[in-house]
């Protein structure tokens, strides 16, 4: 009656104009009839987390681990593969697609999760209970923190967005600081750490909680050397007594039986949908091997063999080590180059059998209690407290099977962290952070490049070649060109 | 001499013509002639005046603010009777006329609500004199009706006189070689000899350049000397007999500027409309519809031409709003200019029963079918490539056993092998029938047609058939008119896969094999045609073209109906209101299936595996419009006003479901699918809202301004931009009313005339400014959930939008025998939609936005000609549009646009500083010889070979790299585009021949990516007998040799594609023969009746060597990528003969 009214005055008048021109798409949803109530608050919650999953599959591995010692091509011509073959040889420039793709990743990931916030004060629903709310809040902020601190390792300052911008107010934005991103990180983590714990009821497995907020709070003063600071966020998960570790290390890649008592935060993968599936053993099985590892000699494996374990990696794992195993399969068949050798593959995130298309469900651990652990014990050797630190460095090798020797001095401990964290997170995208943070990644990496270069005849003369502005990556070009963004030095 | 109305006569009465006047006699003349004095008194209102010294032009102002009724008379007449006082105490308008204009020695007659002055007959002067001789005749129109009132004079005196009732009139003649001449209102003036005649039969036609021809505007009429913009009418009379489906094929090359683009010739195709060339990158070219004041943005509709459902035999004319200032009134949606589409009303006096009837044949012309290697030339290409293979693959030199078997002796290959294209082809029949009732008093009319067409295609299985009806009832209580329309249209069209791509029916028909024959040794017909194999190489197999065709079916049946309504209420004289209401209803069905038996290339039957595409489809458009008009005249002044508010909305649903496979054929309806393979639901809105103004003012008849705006409030644009507005204004000055052009009387008008003005496109999609929610899935250890975002939105999203400047020039010459239209013009669009590229920290990559800008100027010439008149006459009409187009900014940082897709790669480019959509590709420059290939300063790529072609390294990097060395190679614009009528008449005959066509521009043949291919796996064109085969035998040095291995680029998009598009078409030839009255009179039922023979399409003359130089690939955008001709319907040539009786 009231249409009918309305367009009987529209005879007449332009009364109803506003209305009558306010059109909304039926088929799909719309921010027209949005924000009705708190399910689409946590529908729009659960897209954060999918920018961060997406560049996990694709490209962070890329950057945090093809690029150090811990991982190389399989074989490569003498100009590189344009992404990720330029990026193991440390020849990257700015317009390598792997940081373009990542930025562009990182900022869908802020966009999603600054428009969640904005939202969540702009549009008031009722909760069926404020934990919910709660941890909404705690879980954009956590991903929001999350994803600069990925930022920032990477590029250094990069553009600090907090709320949604359009096309024309972001040509404005420019980098900022690194310190004061990493304040911004801080704030977001200590926010969704107190939202988290109080949402506490409306946990979920494979949500952010406040164990994980804190946990990367504490890896944030780690890399800024706030030892105390990281110290305390570290003590408070332990001492929570949630999270222990696995007796069996390799329990933790089982993505049939997906763990939730060692691991406080991953990304998570599942073999239902290409959409949901990661395909990392179709990229890190040898690229000679066909079918053999990937038990799907239908699937083409094109791209694989693209994050071979180094020699350097090899060797980094003691005799005994447990987790050497659950970490590095070999098969034995032709190389590259024609000769017949073990070859060592990645076997980590290596389902039974993967789903009859190239997908695989095995979940990213992004911070496991190891982490937190080996974390504490760094930021005790900080503070000079030698002998608590090497406790917690000993409850990890001794569930490796390992034995630990005394350590003689806090240099000493440390080196003994690095090369532990090495084995331990090896392919968990933690190398390249793990090497700025200690500052060993320009020695570590000159190293490593000359063995490289031995074994690789072809490759240019400037490959695997270490320079100190390398420890940051490019901004990608285009950003340069169309937001008008200071560029790195030497790129 | 012309009469000249002082007044506009009101829209809707009489809108064509003034005609009207002088049909209102023909059945009724008689009485009302005799009544008119008792009629008159009766009816009329008194009047009181007291007024000294006033013209007589002011004087009937007064009364006609009395009484409303209008005068209508001979300037000349008028000036001469100067001035007079008049009083006036409740007089009756007979008595004032009895009294005042009398004495003037004026006679008046008066006719419906309008006084006619003429002067009074010479009679009396003609019987003074000693004449020799008195000549009698008698006056008629085509129809061989009489017609009265006509001025007969002797050319050079004064002498003259009237015709009377019966159209008869005699007159004395001093001299015996006197020329008579004959005037009247809306017919063409004709000069007859009198030598050695004193009986005259003169037949009068209807002029068609007459300044006094009422045409169509935006919301309502305007006499044709009045108009100040660029605005071009198309009779019915000059498109009836073309036996073609729907209008926009009829008015194909009859006006200036207006580029029709036949882009397939499958029956119910639609065609690509340009006016004043490409104004958009983002919103398309087409512009807007508007069908009896409903406007409708049809857009390009390739398989199913929306402008089918219009019956054009209920057509009654069709304008063509060409520049900004006729244009604005429609805003945000005038930017391409705007056709409108009048249908036939009901006629005043009388009733008329009408029936045309006409059926032709359909062919495909010779010229533009495929010309291919022959069975012979395609079995040494094959033996090429074996040989190559084998060289490659086993180091040694080939021997006949490695040929399959038909490859082996080249003798007993003869003749051209199956002509797989004439296979599909046929003569097909075209009919169509009409009927329709015409009947009107003064106060109601009535038309009612029926329509029925059908229009079998060229290539079998395809054709369209329509159903049509519209009745239209118009009526007056006093001062209130309602009038009401319907016109119900059903459409069924069977469609077959062409214009798409290498594997569509006529895909390969063009590249299949020669030498395989398309029935087995019984003469069935097979479904799958296997090439010869060989282990070496072999041609590709295929489905049987012929089967698919008679196989698939493909059917599209749509109902659309028009219905309207309005109520017009004349409030004061002078003031009228009208609301009226507006809808067009619209239900469609789509469905498809392909059986088991239909394969594919290299893909074979499959048992199983039939599939069903189903949609359905319905729309609802409703209009309101309340529009205010207002004339008011004093003075040498005459104003026109016009208000509206008009609101519309419009709804679009459908469903489609496609469903297989299908276990078996024999049911083929959704249940009898194992699956439902896709399905989804669409609803699509918009709305709009908007005011609208107009003033015409006039002064002295020879000033004239318009000035228009419109307001648009529309869905689609953003809630920050909601509203746009779009002004203009023009100006004219009719020179030839100027006192020191009097003298010059071979100049029978001269108009210049300027407009500026701001319209816009805002075909913009419908939700694009909304952001949308875009649904993704995250998973929470087992537990699957959705992942929405939010999509960006575009609050200040809006229409593209246009400016134009129009400079034009309008003259009639030597009494109207000259006629030319000029017109200037430069249109600048600006805010283009344009997905651009932003800063990604806003979360997203690309954004759809208005950026952007796009220039085109040109110059129209309309020339019109009657080199002979009378008896036998002949009239020419030729027009010609330069119009040339150029980008004049993309985005912030002027990127080129690229798009179109061959095979993964664009084929069109876009870049600031040169026209829209340039060729995109490789430049050939040759083949590499085998100096060439140790050549390390010659660019190559890595599978080079020797007798490869050689591109051009546009970007000097020292390799040839796909798209890197892609440049702009050619232009789809044509240089000129131009149309050329003939009408010759004599007695009953007439000879119509219509020529059109364009000049420069180029076209793509897309299909050279399969006839351009040496792998061998297809059929190729005929020039490639000229490739390289050897060092020895290089060939012409342009088309290479047989490719070695795979994989090549041998075959991409380069100079080589691009082929001049230029064109002239015979389009029509149709003679006529319209039967005397003596034959008719007899019958006394038949008042007409027309024969008349037709071809269409008798003949294409072009260089270019595919089907259509205007074919375009469907599904391709043709405002970013025109030009692109991709295995086109061919387009086909009709010879029809038809009747039109009328009763």
């Amino acid at each position: 009656m009231k249409k009918t009214a309305c367009i009987i005055s529209l005879i007449f008048l332009s009364a109803c104009s506003g209305k009558f021109l306010e059109l909304y798409p039926e088929t799909s949803l719309n921010e027209g009839n949005f924000y009705q109530s708190e399910s689409e608050f946590i529908l729009l919650a659960n897209g954060c987390y999918v920018p961060l999953r997406d560049y996990e599959k694709n490209t962070h591995w890329v950057i945090a681990e093809l690029i150090s010692d811990n991982a190389a091509m399989q074989h490569t011509t003498r100009s590189g593969e344009p992404t990720k073959g330029i990026t193991d040889q440390l020849l990257s420039n700015a317009n390598n697609v792997a940081y373009a793709d990542f930025w562009n990743a990182s900022y869908q990931g802020i966009t999603r999760c600054n428009k969640l916030l904005t939202e969540l004060q702009r549009s008031p629903v009722t909760w069926s209970k404020p934990a919910i709310q709660q941890r909404t809040a705690g879980e954009a902020l956590f991903l929001r923190a999350l994803y600069y601190f990925n930022l920032v390792r990477q590029f250094g300052g990069v553009p600090l967005v907090l709320a949604p911008v359009g096309s024309q107010e972001a040509v404005a934005i420019k980098r900022t600081g690194e310190a004061v991103v990493y304040e911004q990180i801080v704030t977001d983590l200590t926010e969704a750490a107190a939202l988290l714990e109080q949402g506490r009821e409306a946990d979920e497995n494979g949500r952010a909680n406040a164990a994980a907020a804190r946990a990367l709070l504490g890896k944030v003063h780690l890399t800024l050397k706030e030892y105390e600071k990281a110290a305390a966020s570290f003590k408070a998960v332990i001492d929570q007594n949630k999270y222990i570790l696995l007796p069996d290390y390799a329990d933790l890649f089982n993505p049939v039986a997906k763990d939730y008592r060692e691991t406080i935060f991953a990304v998570h993968y599942s073999e239902n949908t290409a959409e949901l599936s990661n395909r990392f053993i179709f990229w890190n099985a040898p690229i000679t091997s066909g079918g053999a590892i990937t038990l799907r000699a239908n699937i083409n494996i094109n791209n694989a063999g693209s994050m071979r374990p180094t020699r350097d990696l090899v060797n980094a794992f003691e005799a005994g080590d447990k987790r050497k195993e659950a970490s590095i399969g070999f098969w034995r068949g032709e190389d590259w180059d024609g000769a017949t050798r073990d070859i060592p593959y990645c076997i980590k995130f290596k389902p039974p059998v993967s789903a009859p298309n190239d997908r695989c469900g095995d979940n990213l651990p992004v911070i496991r209690f190891s982490d937190v652990l080996l974390s504490y014990a760094e930021a005790l050797n900080g503070l000079g407290e030698t002998a608590a630190a090497l406790s917690y460095v000993e409850q990890v090798r001794n569930r490796a099977g390992l034995t630990t020797p005394p350590v003689a001095s806090g240099q000493a401990l440390s080196l003994l962290i690095e090369k532990e964290r090495q084995v331990e997170f090896c392919f968990e995208n933690q190398r390249w952070y793990d090497l700025k943070r200690s500052g060993s990644a320009l020695e570590v990496l000159s190293e490593h490049g000359k063995r490289e270069k031995q074994e690789k005849s072809y490759v240019y003369e400037t490959a695997y070649e270490m320079a100190p502005y390398k420890l940051l990556a490019p901004i990608p070009s285009e950003q340069v060109l169309i937001n008008k963004l200071e560029q790195n030095t030497g790129y | 001499m012309q009469l000249q109305p002082l007044w506009q006569i009101h829209p809707g009465v009489g809108y064509r013509r003034m005609a009207w006047l002088h049909v209102l006699t023909l059945t009724f003349g008689i009485v009302l002639f005799l009544l008119t004095p008792a009629l008159a008194t009766g009816q009329e209102k008194k009047i009181n005046l007291q007024e000294r010294n006033i013209s007589l032009i002011r004087l009937f102002d007064l009364i006609r603010q009395q009484t409303g009724y209008t005068f209508v008379y001979e300037k000349e007449v008028i000036n001469s009777a100067g001035t007079l006082t008049v009083e006036a105490r409740d007089a009756s308008l007979i008595e004032l006329l009895e009294k005042y204009i009398k004495p003037k020695h004026i006679v008046y007659e008066i006719r419906y609500k309008t006084v006619i002055l003429l002067a009074e007959p010479v009679r009396g002067e003609a019987a003074g004199q000693s004449s020799d001789r008195v000549i009698k005749g008698k006056v008629t129109d085509e129809k061989g009706e009489a017609l009265p009132g006509v001025n007969v004079k002797v050319r050079g005196t004064a002498t003259g006189t009237m015709t009377d009732a019966d159209g008869q009139f005699d007159l004395r003649l001093a001299d015996a070689h006197g020329v008579l001449v004959f005037s009247f209102v809306g017919y063409e003036t004709q000069e007859r000899n009198t030598d050695r005649q004193t009986v005259l039969e003169v037949v009068l036609k209807p002029s068609v350049n007459s300044l006094s021809e009422v045409v169509v505007v935006g919301y309502g009429t305007q006499l044709q000397k009045d108009v100040t913009g660029s605005i071009a009418t198309i009779d019915n009379e000059r498109f009836r007999d073309l036996p073609v489906s729907s209008i926009d094929q009829k008015i194909i090359g009859q006006v200036a500027g207006v580029q029709i683009q036949q882009l397939s010739g499958a029956p119910g195709g639609g065609t690509s409309v340009k006016i004043r060339g490409s104004g958009s990158l983002g919103a398309g070219n087409e512009p807007l519809y508007v069908v009896d004041g409903i406007p409708f943005a049809s857009g390009l509709g390739q398989n199913f031409n929306p402008l089918i459902y219009l019956n054009p035999t209920d057509i009654e004319s069709v304008t063509i709003l060409k520049d900004a200032s006729s244009t604005a009134i429609y805003g945000s949606r005038g930017a391409n200019g705007v056709i409108m589409v009048t249908t036939k009303k009901g006629k005043y006096d009388r009733t008329e029963i009408s029936f045309t009837s006409s059926a032709g044949i359909q062919t495909v012309p010779q010229k533009g079918r495929p010309s291919l290697l022959n069975a012979r030339e395609f079995a040494e290409l094959q033996r090429d490539r074996i040989d190559l293979s084998v060289r490659l693959q086993e180091g040694r030199e080939p021997t006949l056993t490695d040929y399959p078997a038909e490859y082996r002796d080249l003798e007993s290959l003869t003749g051209n092998g199956t002509d797989w294209y004439g296979l599909l082809l046929r003569q097909a029949s075209i009919q169509e029938h009409n009927f329709s009732l015409s009947k009107g008093t003064k106060d109601a009319r009535q038309f009612f047609s029926l329509g029925y067409l059908k229009q079998d295609g060229v290539l079998r299985h395809t054709g369209v058939e329509r159903y049509s009806a519209k009745l239209d009832v118009t009526n007056t209580i006093g001062n209130i008119t309602l009038s009401a329309s319907l016109q119900p249209t059903f459409v069924k069209q069977n469609r077959a896969a062409t214009n798409d791509h290498r594997e569509d029916i006529i895909g390969v028909a063009i590249w299949a094999n020669p030498l395989a024959s398309p029935y087995d040794t019984e003469g069935n017909l097979l479904p799958y045609i296997t090439s010869p194999q060989s282990k070496y190489h072999s041609a590709w197999s295929f489905a049987n073209p012929l089967f698919v065709l008679q196989e698939t079916r493909q059917v599209q049946e749509a109902f659309q109906s028009i219905g309207t309504a309005s109520v017009e209420w004349e409030l004061l004289p002078g003031l009228r209101a009208k609301s009226s209401l507006n809808t067009i209803f619209t239900a469609s069905r789509y469905s498809g299936y392909t059986p088991a038996t239909v394969g594919g290339a290299n893909r074979p039957p499959l048992e199983g595996t039939g599939s069903s595409a189903n949609s359905r489809r319905d729309g609802f458009n409703w209009l309101l419009e309340n529009t205010l008009t207002y004339q008011k005249a004093f003075g040498g002044h005459s104003f026109n006003m016009l208000a509206g508010y008009t609101t519309q909305k419009n709804t679009d649903r459908s469903i489609s479901i496609n469903a297989g496979p299908f276990a078996n054929d024999l049911i083929r309806t959704i249940n009898a699918a194992q699956t439902i393979s896709g399905w989804g639901e669409g609803v699509d809105q918009w709305s709009m809202i908007s005011y609208l103004g107009r003033v015409n003012y006039a002064y002295r008849d020879r000033y004239l301004l318009t000035a228009t705006f419109r307001s648009d409030g529309s869905s689609r644009f953003g809630p920050r931009n909601r509203f746009a507005f779009f002004p203009s204004v023009a100006a004219g000055w009719r020179i030839s009313e100027e006192d020191f052009l009097k003298d010059y009387r071979f100049i029978s008008n001269l108009k210049v005339r300027a407009s500026y003005g701001r319209s816009g496109n805002n075909n913009i999609g419908n939700y694009t400014h909304i952001a949308a929610i875009n649904a993704g899935a995250y998973i929470f250890g087992s537990n699957q959930v959705t992942a929405s975002s939010v999509g960006l939105s575009n609050p200040i999203l809006g229409w593209e939008e246009s400016e134009q400047v129009d400079l034009g020039l309008e003259g009639a010459f030597l009494n109207n025998r000259v006629t030319l239209t000029a017109d200037l013009y430069h249109r600048k669009s600006i805010n283009m939609l344009l997905n651009d590229v932003i800063p990604a920290i806003t979360g997203f990559n690309n954004q759809t936005v208005n950026k952007g800008g796009v220039r085109n100027r040109g110059i129209e010439l309309d020339l019109g000609v009657v080199p002979l008149q009378g008896v036998f006459s002949w009239n020419l009409n030729a027009n010609i549009a330069f119009n040339r187009n150029r980008i004049l900014s993309t985005n912030e940082n002027g990127d080129r646009i690229l798009s179109g897709n061959e095979g993964g790669r664009a084929t069109h480019v876009s870049e600031v500083g040169k026209p829209i959509g340039q060729f995109f590709g490789y430049i050939l420059e040759g083949v590499y010889s085998a100096a060439d290939l140790d050549n390390p300063t010659i660019a190559k790529y890595p599978t080079v070979f020797e007798g490869a072609p050689k591109y051009r390294d546009v970007n000097s990097d020292g390799v040839i790299t796909d798209v890197l060395d892609y440049t702009a190679i050619g232009n789809p614009h044509p240089k000129f585009i131009y149309g050329f009528r003939n009408n010759i008449s004599y007695k009953g005959f007439d000879l119509n021949v219509t020529v059109h066509g364009q000049y420069g521009g180029q076209v793509m043949n897309g299909l050279r990516s399969t006839t351009d291919n040496l792998y061998g796996l297809f059929n190729v064109g005929k020039e490639w007998v000229n490739r390289w085969r050897s060092a020895e035998n290089p060939g012409d040095g342009v088309h290479s040799g047989a490719v070695p291995s795979t994989p090549n680029i041998g075959w991409r998009a380069s100079t080589l594609w691009v082929e001049d598009a230029s064109y002239l078409r015979i389009s029509n030839v149709t003679l006529g023969y319209n039967l005397p009255q003596t034959f008719l009179r007899p019958t006394r039922y038949i008042n007409h009746l027309r024969l008349h023979v037709s071809v269409q399409n008798l003949a294409t003359f072009t260089k270019y060597l595919g089907a259509n130089p205007e074919g375009q690939q469907i599904g391709i955008n043709n405002t970013l990528s025109p030009g692109f001709d991709m295995t086109s319907y061919p387009l086909a040539r009709t010879a029809s003969a038809g009747i039109n009786v009328t009763f």
